[in-house]
């Protein structure tokens, strides 16, 4: 004790509280071992979430993480083991890099004297020789709306990017560990509920936007972050000690992004990110939290080389486009009259685009094909040939909204109308995420994804009644262009109230449905389905029921308006038939408020009514 | 002046003898130009898991794809890009004459700041030594571009 009185310590005691204030905690002369071991910080390290009654417990579920036999669910013990354990085996510093830095600065006299050298993690802290944090969002799929929720890793930055390539900078990414040998289904499914273990990896950038930007084409949302290089340090220190550890994987709540935000907090403590999403961590919904809490600093736009392939198509006249599907087939129309006669610019435009739907072929093919290789090569000869002539001219794209500035992820709103000439107030909630109608911004287009919709209605005759559930909605209106013209589709599944004459009842159904989608003007789109569908409702003799049907539809989407019309028909294996024609407008008034009108007409088997409203709804 | 450890022996061997000193098994070093990727289905189905995608998890500390450390080129003490991952990229960007991909292969390569206009002419204006047709292998395109940097006068002091 008498060592605080020389000025050595004193200096020392003095440093140590200008350093502690990071850590959010008071100077005592001798912190008790409890109050470290309910201290955030320490909770943080060890991914401790709290549950009910006081208690809680870690994340990580890997008996390797924990010190302690109780390590996973007692903090206090955890804490004790990890002191015995430096005391007795100073290596072990080594492992856990972030806890010995934090108890030197909070609980010195508990370590010992003894600071062991660190030789492999120093080398790979040299390694990742990090300036600048950057949180990146990978953004939906083309034609994949469930790609909609997106995904998200961070982006390590050495000093001065100016001169250097963030291709060069590592990524880290907690993903699930699969088996290779589990077929597609039970891989998606066991994502869903937790069936593979989760951990951390690190691979460098140029990786990453193949994966993303390349295989499949998602557009990359870069947002830079504020981290000093303190708080770094400890993020780093941590990550190690998180190599190979295992945590379960959930999709839904213990995905990717909570994992980012838990890293955040031990960077920077005192926001308790991590905390924010109890039930379900939507990525994009945590880049809105980082956001809030001051974070990010800037935001850089990547987009896929879908996205870029879109616009150099753009750019092409009629005949360019003719020329496109010609040379994908055959690298001779590179001599052809028709060819040379373009002027260079579209002939380089031509060869770009030419070229980049070639790859897209060749990367959806296992094995390499000889062909296709063949055409490519071909290509890039020209392409070479054509920019020693002339520079080629830079594709300027426009950067869409960012997703984080898009309406928040769940919605509720009032519907006022009427329906066969009766009025009705509608409660209208959603969980998750975005359909057609809802306003645009920061949002794919043509797409919807929705989930855990539950309508509510109130009439003067009835009481209070569930008038809709949906479980999962999905709708993906892609249209294509000379080279390319994917499927649009559509699955959807939930419960509603229908009508038959004098009579209602609960009708649960799932359907599908494959098409076509047409570009008629720049924000106009047309599109055909052929569905199918199952119901269930006790309207009916046999109870079960099954239709074929099509839609026909329309859609105008723009940053303020999105309208919808749609016809669609169904023919029922006991012989009713039912057609149903909808509009629906909706005006985004701001952000996170829109306004929408709907008309339905419904006719089943001869009996048709008809419903028309108008709901304000409000994001949050 | 830094120095390409193997470079000179690169310059001299073609392909295949050198793979193994390159990177190992697996590393991609023999891999031609224009590979294929694994089908799109494990990625349309990777929504759920976000795992990494086809290459083994090195943990926090990873390897470069498969290959071991110890095989990869260093530069200057620095692993260098693993070219063979972005074959098909760095060819479209000789071929445009500038791109990011011909960029981080020169930063990785310790071209200065200075240098790198000179890089991007040399590489843009040898397309045809480089990427001679579309079954040359990386570690031949990477002996080509030595030879093109030891020719070039302001780029061969990267060799002394």
């Amino acid at each position: 004790m008498f060592q605080i009185f020389s000025s050595g310590a004193r200096f020392r005691v003095v440093l140590a509280a200008i350093v502690l204030l990071p850590f959010g905690l008071t100077v005592h002369a001798s912190p008790d071992l409890k109050e470290l071991a309910d201290d955030p910080y320490w909770l943080a390290l060890l991914h401790m979430e709290p549950r009910s009654a006081g208690s809680s417990v870690s994340f990580v579920d890997d008996r390797d993480f924990f010190l302690a036999n109780d390590g996973q669910s007692n903090a206090y013990a955890e804490l004790q083991a990890t002191l015995e354990a430096f005391q007795k085996q100073p290596e072990i510093r080594c492992k856990y890099v972030a806890r010995w830095q934090w108890l030197e600065v909070v609980g010195s006299q508990y370590l010992p004297k003894v600071d062991p050298e660190c030789r492999d993690y120093d080398t790979w802290r040299a390694k990742m020789n990090t300036h600048k944090v950057v949180l990146v969002f990978a953004s939906s799929y083309l034609n994949s709306p469930s790609s909609m929720y997106g995904h998200t890793f961070l982006r390590l930055d050495a000093p001065d990017m100016e001169n250097n390539s963030p291709l060069l900078s590592y990524a880290l990414n907690f993903g699930a560990i699969v088996n290779e040998s589990d077929n597609g289904m039970l891989y998606a499914f066991r994502g869903l509920i937790g069936g593979y273990p989760g951990q951390f990896s690190s691979q460098a950038y140029y990786e990453k936007v193949k994966e993303y930007s390349r295989i499949d084409n998602r557009d990359l949302w870069e947002y830079h972050l504020n981290l000093n290089s303190d708080e770094i340090d400890k993020m780093l220190a941590h990550i190690w000690e998180l190599n190979f550890v295992n945590f379960d994987y959930y999709f839904f709540d213990e995905n990717c992004s909570l994992r980012l935000l838990e890293l955040l907090d031990v960077a920077r403590p005192g926001h308790n990110l991590g905390q924010k999403f109890p039930v379900v961590a939507v990525p994009i919904d945590t880049v809105r939290a980082v956001q809030d809490a001051g974070m990010i600093d800037d935001v850089h736009y990547r987009a896929s080389n879908a996205t870029r392939q879109g616009f150099q198509n753009d750019r092409l006249t009629v005949n360019g486009r003719k020329l496109t599907q010609q040379l994908v087939s055959d690298e001779m129309i590179l001599t052809s009259n028709a060819y040379r006669s373009e002027s260079v610019e579209q002939r380089q435009t031509i060869v770009e685009v030419a070229y980049n739907h070639l790859k897209s072929l060749q990367d959806k093919t296992a094995g390499r094909d000889e062909v296709i290789a063949k055409r490519r090569y071909a290509l890039l000869k020209e392409r070479h040939a054509l920019a020693v002539q002339k520079s080629m001219q830079k594709l300027r794209i426009p950067v869409p909204i960012a997703p984080d500035q898009g309406h928040e992820t769940r919605v509720w709103g009032v519907r006022v109308g009427e329906v066969d000439g009766e009025v009705f107030v509608d409660l209208d909630a959603r969980i998750a995420y975005h359909d057609l109608l809802d306003n645009l911004a920061g949002y794919s287009p043509s797409s919807t994804l929705a989930m855990g919709r539950l309508v509510l209605r109130a009439q003067k005759r009835e009481s209070l009644s569930i008038e809709a559930f949906e479980l999962i909605n999905i709708m993906s209106l892609t249209s294509g262009n000379q080279l390319h013209q994917p499927l649009s589709w559509q699955v959807n599944s939930g419960g509603q109230r229908i009508r038959s004459g004098e009579s209602d009842a609960w009708s649960s159904f799932v359907n599908g449905g494959v098409g076509h989608t047409y570009d008629l003007s720049n924000d106009l789109k047309g599109y055909g389905l052929i569905r199918a569908q199952v119901e269930y409702s006790d309207l009916y003799d046999d109870h079960w029921d099954m239709a074929a049907g099509a839609t026909f539809g329309l859609l105008f989407q723009s940053s303020r308006h999105n309208l919808t019309a749609s016809l669609t028909h169904w023919e029922f294996a006991s012989s009713r038939e039912r057609q149903q024609f909808k509009l629906g407008y909706q005006y985004a008034i701001e952000k996170n408020v829109g306004v929408r009108v709907e008309w339905t007409q419904t006719r089943e088997d001869g009996d048709g009514y008809r419903e028309l409203s108008l709901s304000a709804r409000h994001y949050f | 002046m830094k120095r390409l450890i193997l470079a000179a022996a690169l310059s001299v061997t073609a392909s295949g003898a050198m793979a193994g000193a390159a990177g190992g098994e697996g590393c991609g070093w023999g891999n031609m130009l224009f590979e294929g990727q694994s089908g799109t289905a494990a990625h349309v189905l990777a929504i759920t898991t976000n795992g990494t995608s086809g290459n083994n998890t090195f943990g926090v500390t990873f390897g470069t794809n498969g290959c071991s450390s110890s095989g990869t080129i260093k530069y200057g003490g620095k692993e260098m890009i693993d070219v063979s991952a972005v074959m098909d990229e760095l060819s479209e960007d000789v071929a445009r004459g500038e791109g990011e991909v011909m960029n981080a292969m020169a930063v990785s390569l310790g071209i200065q700041t200075q240098d790198r206009a000179a890089f991007n002419s040399a590489m843009h204006e040898n397309f045809n030594v480089i990427f001679p047709s579309q079954d040359v292998t990386t570690d031949e395109v990477l002996a080509a571009i030595w030879s093109v940097m030891q020719q070039d006068e302001q780029l061969a002091h990267y060799f002394s």
